[in-house]
């Protein structure tokens, strides 16, 4: 199964919100949708899950046209809710009839989730008598209680304490062992970077960045390095690159404790340790740059961009 | 389909489980039920029957008005007798204008009168009140006086000349179209129904909508199955729970009132004998305009995201249901009249005007039927066009928005 989702384009009154966002994503994989605040996330997923129409755009799966309704999603929307009124196991097992099962898998799979989640003590329960963690997880069981085959997850993690955090990464974990395609949008990058293998940063409605995160972090690593020196702090250390090593490398970035480097022309890692070492420089750390998400996040969608 | 009932038994349920609505429903039903019994259990006094009439006769005959007259202008001399010229009332003579004055000052008497002349008089009281009747009653024998002495002046026979001008005649009605008289109450009385339930219901269908909206679950449920299943389940379990609450209540006091029919006297059937044919199309239009009422309630009630904002914007509504039960007054005792019928085929008037033709005028069977089908129309053309508003209010959180902006919204939307 893969969902292709292909040039959308939304606006609001005057203001385009998504200008042309395309990514895809398979069975058995998570992709993890990231980008700041108003960038686009949360529209893409609603148009996804036919909330709004886009002005323009496709969405396929398996190359035909994809309509919610005619396959199992579970969605957990950015605004979460429930009826606060009425009891936790009724309204569970109502939408998983709404959404096509019969009354006795839904309290089946009620009991199931609520269960897996730890929360069946409140099942005949009225929600809004329950803390916000336990109304996140009652949430997260009504996503999943239709066994979807789809499952997508608008900010998860947010307002999940650590606890509750790892139990549903585990849950994500579960389901993408089970084949499950999933979508969802985040700022924690430490949570995609977990069991994401795929990632795509929207910025301004716009995807700035798509593919495999190994992929992502090979290409910004590639010829990239960092150097730190016992004898220099790193404010020295920048002026001497500068001065002694421009033929050589330029400074990408200036981190609190390590330069980073990259790689002019056809030089290789050798040719500038070697380099190095014919400098007064006495080498802390001179390393191959591994890039975090939040760098590259920062990168692609920070103020600067 | 299946999501349809789904969302009716879940929506039905929510009313069923709702303490206030069931305690409403059982409180009233038994209160007209053992209410109608009471007849049997206490004397009620505005019974008619035999001996609280005689009751009536001694009451009338202890509570004769006592009347204070000054007959300044000799009117009384050489006509009839004081207790035939005024035999409702206790009169007492006074001999001049100041102590008649005094004795009504002291309420020694309840009115006095200053005859001046036999087509002229003074009516003295204490306080006037809205519902004083004195002054017509005595004017009545006053006016007796006066016919006395100007029949007896010219020689004629003032007892002949009485019986041949109030020589009953006798008459009997053939009603061969309806009993518009008759009808009067129960007609009334289900006009009420009509106006009071959709207020009263649909409001409650408004505020479950916004509270959908309120508490975020709307994007689950619109995400979930069609808003189509979601709004038609919402209306139509609404129209359940009114059916049931409306018809347990009617149906007990229905059955007390069967029961208790010869306590009352019959009494009361000028309002439970409703005829069959005003029965049906009071329920067939009674539904169908409360359908109709609720979808435009769910509608406004989805343009507002708090519930607080629910009176505002359900103004609209209320003002129809306020403008078509006052014209609906206005032509109850006008059944045949062209407002009357031209209204009877537009919806939210047909609701009430044609239970008024039926029941107080002259209609044709293929007449209900046209306005029948009007309103069917009109009830499945606006469900689908709330299904719309309600679907694109959905994520329209914070201000309340127009019904107006709405309508543009949606032709933007499909453009």
């Amino acid at each position: 199964m893969k969902l292709e989702i292909k040039n959308l384009r939304k606006s609001f009154g005057e203001k385009e919100v998504l200008c042309g966002i395309s990514f895809s994503v398979e069975e058995g994989k998570a992709l993890g949708l990231l980008g700041r605040n108003g960038a686009g996330k949360t529209t893409t997923i609603r148009i996804l899950m036919d909330v709004f129409k886009a002005n323009e755009g496709t969405i396929l799966l398996d190359g035909k046209p994809f309509v919610p309704t005619n396959n199992q999603i579970g969605y957990l929307p950015e605004e979460r809710g429930l009826y606060p009124k009425k009891k936790i196991g009724e309204q569970i097992a109502y939408l998983a009839c709404l959404r096509g099962m019969n009354a006795a898998d839904a309290k089946k799979n009620t009991l199931k989730w609520m269960t897996r989640l730890g929360v069946e003590q409140y099942l005949n329960q009225k929600l809004d008598t329950l803390s916000k963690g336990n109304q996140q997880k009652v949430q997260l069981a009504q996503t999943l209680v239709c066994d979807p085959k789809i499952v997508i997850l608008d900010e998860p993690f947010s307002g999940l304490d650590p606890v509750n955090s790892q139990i549903l990464k585990d849950v994500i974990i579960e389901l993408i062992e089970a084949n499950k395609l999933v979508i969802f949008s985040s700022h924690q990058m430490s949570y995609v970077e977990e069991f994401c293998e795929h990632i795509a940063i929207v910025n301004h409605g716009e995807i700035v960045l798509e593919g495999h995160i190994k992929d992502i972090k090979k290409e910004y690593s590639k010829n990239r390095l960092i150097l730190s020196a016992v004898n220099y702090s790193i404010t020295d250390l920048k002026t001497l690159c500068e001065n002694e090593l421009s033929q050589i490398i330029h400074i990408v970035e200036v981190k609190k404790d390590v330069l980073i480097l990259g790689l002019k022309n056809n030089n290789t890692k050798n040719s500038l340790l070697k380099t190095i070492l014919n400098t007064d420089i006495e080498v802390e750390k001179f390393s191959i740059y591994e890039p975090t998400l939040t760098d590259i996040f920062v990168d692609k969608a920070g103020d600067n961009q | 389909m299946k999501q349809f009932i789904n969302v009716i038994k879940f929506e039905t349920s929510t009313y069923f489980q709702s303490k206030g609505y069931l305690m409403g429903t059982i409180i009233l039903s038994v209160l007209l039920f053992f209410g109608l019994f009471l007849p049997n259990i206490i004397d009620l006094p505005f019974l008619d029957t035999g001996s609280e009439s005689t009751v009536d006769t001694v009451e009338t005959a202890e509570s004769k008005y006592e009347w204070g007259i000054y007959d300044k202008g000799g009117v009384l001399e050489n006509t009839l007798a004081l207790e035939e010229a005024f035999p409702i009332a206790n009169i007492t003579l006074f001999q001049t204008e100041g102590e008649l004055k005094a004795a009504v000052k002291d309420t020694v008497v309840e009115s006095g009168f200053i005859l001046n002349s036999p087509t002229d008089y003074t009516y003295l009281v204490n306080n006037t009140s809205l519902y004083d009747n004195t002054q017509y009653t005595f004017e009545t024998y006053y006016t007796s006086i006066y016919q006395y002495k100007t029949f007896t002046d010219a020689d004629m026979d003032y007892a002949k000349i009485i019986s041949v001008m109030s020589t009953p005649i006798s008459s009997t009605q053939e009603i061969l179209g309806t009993d518009g008289q008759g009808s009067y109450w129960y007609v009334y009385i289900l006009m009420m129904l009509i106006y009071i339930v959709p207020v009263f219901y649909g409001q409650m269908v408004a505020t479950a909508v916004t509270t959908e909206k309120s508490s975020r679950t709307i994007e689950i449920l619109v995400t979930s199955t069609s808003s189509n299943s979601l709004i038609f389940g919402k209306v139509i379990a609404s129209t359940i729970a009114t059916l049931f609450q409306i018809g347990l209540i009617l149906g007990s006091a229905l059955i007390s009132y069967s029961i208790n029919r010869n306590a009352w006297g019959g009494m009361l059937d000028f309002i439970f004998d409703i005829p069959t044919n005003a029965l049906i199309v009071f329920a067939f239009f009674g539904i169908f305009g409360y359908l109709l009422t609720a979808f435009v309630y769910a509608a406004l009630g989805s343009l507002v995201s708090k519930t607080e904002d629910i009176g505002k914007s359900v103004m609209p509504i209320t003002l129809i249901l306020m403008i078509s039960f006052f014209v609906a007054m206005a032509g109850l005792n006008m059944a045949d009249s062209t407002f009357v019928v031209v209204g009877s085929y537009i919806p939210f008037f047909s609701t009430y005007l044609m239970l008024i033709r039926v029941a107080m005028g002259t209609v044709q069977i293929w007449e209900i039927i046209i306005s029948m089908l009007i309103l069917l129309g009109t009830n499945i053309v606006t469900g689908l066009l709330v299904a719309k508003i309600y679907r694109m209010g959905t994520l329209m959180i914070g201000n309340p928005i127009k019904l107006s902006s709405a309508f543009k919204m949606l032709k933007q939307n499909n453009d």
